[in-house]
């Protein structure tokens, strides 16, 4: 416990000088110590390597902002095909909008006009199914609507890594919650993490800075996808537009 | 008033805000390449360094070695891109024509010689580690990296992610570690 509360200690800067001398005199005489020290550095320095990286690519979709609202940024030749493209786009948005009479922010009709929540396509459920899994029990929710049970019960088997893609949908019932911060952060890790579903969370990324009323992110985040993948591109390519 | 300010801003570095760290970031970034056009590099170059004196800056501010506001942010980003541009152009010596005295690099301010500039590669274990660190469910991230890398007490944690007290984070924090090990014994 002493040796647990030392580590703890250091870790978080408050070892007092006498508590230095004892967590340096344990370094060197129990190997125990030292191997559970070495473990903890090991992992502080690989969420750190992380946590730049992932900064760097930050900094990098910044910089991609800056350059766009600098004034010399469109090429002249595309320059006609883009005003009619945006201004069909924006005739078609208008007529949109004039057909619901809908009075909400342009951000809202964009996202309802694309957005579609994905289908569950990790777990089948039939109507004979008499095993009780949490990941029945989730995609239930799930395909239900009811995505606060769905959230509970994809949050429960996090942990325990139970069920596939948890995150992506985890993510998807966030969006349905309006709790846009949190699908947005979690859609980052999935494109992180879940190569299976890199391409669909890139596209909801989008969307949920769309609700967020988020301009910039969400034209960067659709350009990279338009970079990058072929899922929604056509799309990613019209929103892009009547954003841009 | 103004350390007030910039202390505050330190803070809100430390506990993430996306908003601070875009703001700061733009805040210096005109500066910084006007000070740099001064050394024969090209723009690309420049924003890349900005760039990095940035990570290395806020890395730093994680690890708790800028604490205290002692200069202005931009004097940290400054020096420590004047660091970067130097060793940039000894990577790019032949372009450079003679009269740079690169031998000021290791003079580098006062400043900078207090941070960590440069670090090591990750080893195997470390690449392992953070391989199957993201395998980790979101809370369990969450709480490691506050811990290990934004520097958090665990009081702090407790306080900022809704605990019941502090026990349950440091029972928390021992379950996230052993399914890391864990995770890592069953696949090597």
């Amino acid at each position: 416990m002493e040796k647990e509360q030392l580590l703890y200690l250091y870790f978080s800067k408050e070892l007092t000088a006498e508590q230095k001398q004892r967590f340096d005199e344990l370094l060197v005489t129990d190997p125990d110590f030292k191997k559970q020290f070495d473990f903890e550095s090991d992992i502080q320095n690989a969420i750190r390597d992380k946590e730049t990286k992932d900064l760097k690519q930050r900094l990098v979709g910044f910089e991609k902002d800056i350059s766009q609202s600098a004034p010399v940024r469109r090429l002249k030749p595309n320059y006609q095909k883009w005003s009619i493209a945006a201004s069909i786009t924006l005739l078609a948005a208008l007529g949109w909008i004039v057909y619901n009479s809908l009075s909400g922010p342009n951000y809202n009709d964009l996202y309802e006009s694309n957005f579609q929540e994905y289908p569950n396509t990790v777990y089948t459920i039939t109507r004979s199914d008499t095993v009780q899994s949490l990941e029945r029990d989730a995609f239930a929710a799930y395909e239900s609507g009811d995505y606060e049970l769905a959230a509970k019960i994809f949050l429960s088997s996090e942990d325990k890594g139970s069920i596939e893609h948890s995150n992506f949908y985890l993510a998807q019932t966030y969006l349905n919650l309006d709790k846009n911060r949190d699908a947005i952060a979690l859609f980052n890790k999935v494109i992180e993490t879940d190569d299976e579903f890199k391409a669909e969370a890139n596209w909801y990324l989008a969307l949920a800075y769309l609700k967020e009323e988020d301009k910039k992110n969400a034209i960067a985040v659709l350009e990279h996808h338009i970079e990058n993948y072929d899922y929604n591109r056509s799309k990613a390519e019209e929103l892009l537009k009547e954003l841009d | 008033m103004e350390n007030a300010q910039v202390e505050f801003t330190l803070e809100e570095l430390r506990q993430g805000s996306e908003n601070v760290l875009r703001r700061v970031y733009e805040e210096n970034r005109g500066k910084f390449l006007n000070f740099a056009r001064r050394y024969n590099l090209t723009d690309e170059e420049n924003v890349d360094i900005y760039q990095d004196a940035y990570v290395i800056f806020y890395d730093n501010v994680m690890s708790g070695k800028i604490e205290r506001f002692t200069s202005s942010i931009s004097t940290y980003l400054f020096g420590i891109g004047k660091y970067l541009i130097f060793d940039q152009m000894r990577k790019n010596k032949k372009k450079v024509s003679g009269n740079y005295d690169l031998s000021m690099v290791g003079e580098a301010d006062e400043l900078v010689s207090t941070l960590e500039i440069e670090k090591p590669a990750l080893t195997a274990e470390q690449q392992l580690l953070q391989k199957y660190f993201t395998t980790l469910g979101k809370k369990c991230q969450e709480l490691l990296t506050l811990f290990y890398y934004r520097g958090y007490t665990i009081k702090e944690i407790m306080e900022a992610e809704n605990y019941n007290n502090e026990n349950v984070v440091k029972a928390a924090k021992s379950r996230c570690m052993k399914t890391l090990r864990e995770r890592i014994k069953e696949n090597i």
